[in-house]
């Protein structure tokens, strides 16, 4: 899941159902010089997003109104693009295989962002980030 | 004159016009129409974030969803999250037709049978909404009328407006559903008869309304101020009013006039005892004001105090003081 490289601009997909939160994690990304290719809000639409767009790196959120991202993440990795999750929740409830993924821990700073988005694409096998404090 | 509330600004530049703001549910979020100076492209935009806020493209995270290039008058359901806007290929057209974004982040899709249909405005069901129809007077008199469609696009009632209390025709447009739903509407309306609009035939002029209300229990609207129901054989400046907003608890229409003659700006009219109560200046410009879901604040289109830019801008402003207990 891990690259040597990643491109100075990541593509990013967004799958989010909070609009603010979303939005906000938009602001962030472009702050961060990134481009964002698509917000989801739903795991169909994150899945066809994600077959369409080339896509970097996506950021997941775990729960998309009662539903959970996991089929996202599969078709993610099933085509080798990074991605980590975002949630509120406890990182170590994160279903197997994806219980070592990178998680990025709500509420999170653009700094957190940034780190993590680092983090993604140096080799460091089951790094997690702390929870924001 | 009681001092007024201040302004709170959301957005102000002078690189850009803004307005016709609406609020979701959440009351966080702020959607908008921007248009570059000097471009006759608007899109609608979002602002968030109150204490340090953003503006940003709303619908450009749509990739690959067919957008029209012009998107203005938004509205919200705040049942279904689901918001309607016009589209258009360009401003300054009447070729606009209404579109529906079933919820953030979702493909918008045109609504058929909406050709110019402006200002969709939600039932709080979301299933339908009221909306200012260009193409469906049936008298066939050059002016608007308000119809209720659904979302599919299936017409519901082709003229809610009927007349008035002389049996006049009434011309209709920028409705407002009440926070009691359908059937209780209000709409920027006058009687089509000669001259009201200064002109030589019967035409409509969107500077000389009244607001009218509509229960839709038979096919009379009758004006929102009673003393306009005195006036209905002659424009009178005194209760020019349009753009009405209904608050969430049915209680208060805020809405725009000029009847000061010194420009428009937002007023509040207490239905239960008929009083109006000033809330903008009227050097400033205030139109297109909307609610909060929590009834305590308006969202609207205004030029800044201190002049500079000039340009309009999204202010929220508090009311709480201002209505009646």
């Amino acid at each position: 899941m891990k690259r040597e490289r990643r491109p100075e601009r990541l593509r990013v997909l967004v799958v989010e159902d909070e609009t603010l939160i979303a939005l906000h994690l938009e602001s962030l990304l472009e702050e961060l010089g990134h481009t964002v290719v698509g917000i989801a809000a739903r795991v169909d639409q994150a899945l066809e997003l994600a077959g369409r767009e080339a896509v970097d790196l996506a950021i997941l959120d775990v729960n998309l109104d009662g539903q959970q991202s996991y089929p996202v993440a599969d078709a993610l990795a099933a085509h080798h693009v990074p991605f980590m999750f975002a949630t509120g929740y406890d990182a170590t409830r994160l279903q197997a295989p994806y219980g070592d993924n990178l998680v990025l821990t709500k509420p999170y700073t653009s700094r957190d962002l940034q780190e993590a988005i680092a983090g993604i694409f140096v080799p460091s096998p089951g790094r997690r980030r702390p929870a924001a404090s | 004159m009681a001092k007024l509330p201040s302004l709170k600004f959301l957005t102000s530049s002078p690189n850009y016009v803004d307005y016709r703001p609406a609020v979701d549910a959440s009351g966080e979020l702020v959607v908008f129409e921007r248009t570059p100076l000097g471009s006759d492209i608007t899109i609608l935009t979002a602002v968030f974030d109150f204490a340090a806020p953003q503006a940003k493209p709303f619908l450009s995270s749509a990739a690959g969803a067919a957008l029209p290039p012009c998107q203005t008058r938004p509205d919200w359901c705040w049942l279904s999250g689901g918001l309607l806007f016009n589209g258009s290929q360009t401003n300054n057209t009447n070729a606009v037709t209404v579109w529906h974004l079933a919820s953030t982040f979702s493909a918008p899709t045109e609504i058929p049978n909406t050709l110019q249909c402006f200002y969709p405005t939600w039932s709080l069901s979301g299933t339908s909404f009221v909306t200012e129809n260009h193409a469906g007077n049936p008298g066939g008199n050059q002016g608007p009328c308000n119809s209720i469609f659904d979302t599919s696009g299936k017409s519901v009632a082709l003229n809610i407006d009927g007349n008035d209390a002389n049996q006049t025709p009434l011309f209709g447009g920028m409705p407002s559903t009440s926070g009691l739903d359908l059937p209780y509407i209000a709409f920027a309306g006058q009687p089509a008869i000669v001259d009201w609009g200064g002109a030589s035939g019967i035409t409509y002029n969107e500077d000389k309304n009244y607001i009218f209300l509509n229960d839709q229990t038979d096919s009379v609207s009758t004006p929102m101020e009673p003393g306009a129901s005195q006036q209905l054989q002659s424009y009178d400046l005194t209760y020019q009013a349009r753009a009405p907003a209904w608050s969430p608890d049915g209680k208060t229409i805020a809405f725009e006039s000029n009847r000061s003659g010194q420009g428009y700006a937002i007023y509040l009219f207490d239905i239960a005892t008929s009083t109006v109560t000033q809330v903008t200046d009227p050097a400033l410009g205030g139109q297109h004001a909307k609610f909060f879901p929590d009834g305590s604040k308006l969202i609207l289109t205004i030029h800044h105090p201190d002049g500079t830019p000039k340009t309009m801008g999204i202010a929220w402003v508090d009311i709480t003081n201002l209505l009646n207990p």
